[in-house]
């Protein structure tokens, strides 16, 4: 990675609570409003390298009414509008609120990962052919279009069913569905509460990737970079320098628009209404149990679905640029799924709280869902180990994937979701130029292909937390643990 | 058009500080800015599409009305480079009927990521911070882009 000048260090607000070498807690009495602490996941020095913002986020998402425990900021967390990235909270579902800003815009942005029984010694000879080949079969960027073009009927089925619909249609296996969150379905979906913007956003973005800090990367599983062969051998890494693909994307203009008509619906009638005031307008908000509430469940999870779909159609491009590559099927070359999780969702799960089981509407925005061991809703394969967790680094210096354990109980079981930036967009911008950085990332291996220069400079490793430091973190402190780092060798980027 | 970015507000997204000596030309310095961070050298976008449109507020106050219509007059680009691939440049604006209509015309070009130096995709116009205010005998706003 290109050298970086030293960053600020912030001092911590006042009143903030040490509780261990990992997690720290904001009282009650940090901000007027707050119902429960909010607690922070991160080491001293992790924590005043966050932007001071993340404090006030956290606290104003304590503020919510229905939220049980903590609020809970996890240890990539960064700041962000309404809740900070990494920002996770329960919500009784009878007497809480639900919350677009505490999902995202991008609902059911989140990440997959594939292995292949390719070796880097197969592959490094037709990189670049791959990469190029996945640039042009799986669009990226602002504006970039989709290969397949749905009558706005099986738009909207695929809303109400999603993988499912790529199952029906020849674009999925019956596995993919079993290794995806949820089966790659949200029950419940109902596009009656869906606008014809959402629609029209959505419908000719299917198979594409965006942009920001969405990616499709081929990885190699070096063996030194294997820190759980037994459950990396169970999840599919069963040779030395094995190569993986991980994507990570979203809900695409459908989901941002769900989010941004409803977040704008919520800012209106929440106050006349039903009496609720938040200090940010991004944390508008509805009664759950009320009709406003519901109609956004219900459109959120047209949006879920639209997300695993996409995730799916990009997988199944994947499989075709393989198979053309090679010049065998992608079943031949090993190409199967580890899993597809999500981390900016509001579900309705049922945990353990003071002893007793109850049913919680969790929120994660940027926060990964991770089942420990034995849990309901995990695949067959993965029931005794816990669920896979894939959590996305910067695109110079590697991902993880990692397995959910019993301790996540303490944050509803979830974890982090990526490294977390150190500094804003414009600040990379004038660090990092695009051409060098992809000219110094070939330099060292990682074969890149942009539809935006300047937005590779955004996403420069440099501008992002050491990702070691934050796994080590996340696996410290109990809430997942690594089985497996990833090494980019090649990126597609939007 | 006057606008700078603003760093302190948000790492991961965009924040955005435009001014303007009138409302119209506050909404239209908005409008380039959103543009830009999409795309890199907006002077390279041709007029070879136009679009026309009404946009309506019917809220209680002036004040919200204008916030109002900022916000959608931004989704609105923001629409059409989904909707339609179209990178579009607000050119002309008229309010009317007591800031509860905004008439708005423009033009751009289809995307082409051949062609065009492409930015970062914007996904939604957020309400963080969202503030439109006079500034003395100007206007000022302040937006975040969700990136």
């Amino acid at each position: 990675m290109d050298s970086l000048p030293s960053l600020p260090q912030h001092s911590l607000p006042a009143g903030l609570t040490r509780l261990s070498d990992t997690l720290w807690e904001l009282p009650i009495a940090f901000k007027r409003g707050m119902r429960v602490p909010a607690r922070i996941y991160a080491t001293e020095a992790l924590l005043r390298r966050m932007d001071f913002a993340v404090f006030d986020q956290i606290a104003n998402v304590a503020t919510l009414p229905g939220i049980v425990k903590y609020a809970f900021c996890m240890p990539d967390g960064h700041s962000g509008y309404g809740f900070p990235i990494g920002g996770v909270a329960a919500m009784d579902p009878r007497t809480g609120v639900i919350s677009p800003g505490g999902i995202g815009f991008d609902i059911n942005c989140g990440m997959r990962l594939a292995v292949t029984s390719l070796t880097l010694e197969q592959v490094q000879p037709r990189l670049h052919e791959l990469i190029d080949g996945l640039y042009r079969r799986v669009p990226s960027g602002v504006g970039g279009r989709g290969s397949l073009r749905l009558r706005t009927d099986d738009f909207l089925e695929l809303a109400r069913t999603g993988s499912r619909w790529c199952l029906k249609n020849g674009y999925a296996t019956a596995e993919d569905l079993a290794l995806t969150e949820d089966g790659g379905c949200a029950e419940g979906a109902d596009t009656a509460f869906v606008s014809d913007a959402a629609i029209g956003r959505g419908q000719e973005q299917l198979g594409t990737l965006g942009s920001g800090n969405h990616y499709l990367e081929l990885q190699v599983a070096r063996p030194e970079n294997i820190r759980d062969p037994a459950t990396a051998s169970a999840f599919g890494f069963d040779r030395p320098n094995q190569i993986a693909i991980m994507f990570h994307c979203g809900s695409r203009g459908f989901g941002h628009q769900i989010a941004s008509d409803y977040l704008k619906s919520f800012s209106k009638v929440m106050g006349p209404k039903f009496g609720i005031s938040v200090d940010d307008r991004e944390l508008a908000c509805a009664p759950f149990d009320s009709p406003e509430g519901q109609a956004y469940f219900s459109a959120m999870k047209c949006a879920i679905n639209m997300s695993f779909a996409n995730r799916q159609l990009i997988l199944h491009r994947v499989r075709e640029v393989f198979s053309d590559v090679f010049g065998k099927p992608a079943e031949e070359l090993g190409l199967r799924m580890v899993y597809d999780v999500a981390h900016n969702t509001a579900k309705l799960e049922t945990h353990v709280l003071d002893g007793h089981r109850r049913e919680l509407l969790v929120h994660r925005k940027g926060a990964t869902r991770a089942l420990g061991p034995d849990a309901e809703g995990l695949p067959g394969p993965y029931r005794k180990l816990g669920q896979p967790v894939i959590i996305g680094g910067s695109m110079e210096t590697g991902s993880y994937l990692l397995v959910g354990v019993r301790s996540g109980l303490q944050t509803f079981f979830s974890t982090a979701h990526g490294s977390g930036r150190l500094m804003s967009r414009s600040q990379a911008k004038k660090l990092f130029q695009g051409g060098k950085l992809s000219q110094s990332m070939l330099q060292r291996g990682i074969y890149v292909k942009t539809a935006s220069l300047a937005g590779l400079a955004e996403e420069a490793g440099g501008a992002y937390k050491d990702i070691d430091e934050v796994i080590a973190l996340t696996a410290e402190a109990g809430l997942s643990r690594p089985v497996v780092k990833l090494v980019p060798i090649g990126n597609v980027k939007g | 058009m006057p606008f700078r970015f603003v760093e302190e507000i948000t790492w991961a997204d965009v924040a955005i500080e435009a001014t303007g000596g009138s409302l119209e030309e506050l909404f239209l310095s908005a409008c380039a800015a959103t543009l830009e961070v999409m795309l890199d050298e907006p002077a390279t976008l041709r007029a070879e599409e136009r679009r026309e449109f009404v946009l309506e507020s019917q809220e209680a106050t002036e004040e919200a009305r204008i916030e109002e219509l900022l916000h959608d007059l931004l989704q609105k680009i923001v629409f059409f480079k989904d909707a339609e691939a179209l990178f579009l440049r607000v050119e002309r604006l008229r309010f009317e009927n007591g800031l509860t209509r905004l008439h708005v015309s423009g033009s751009g070009e289809r995307i082409d990521r051949e062609r065009h130096a492409l930015g970062t995709d914007v996904k939604s116009v957020t309400l963080h911070r969202f503030k439109v205010e006079r500034a003395g005998e100007a206007w000022r706003c302040l937006f975040v882009l969700d990136i």
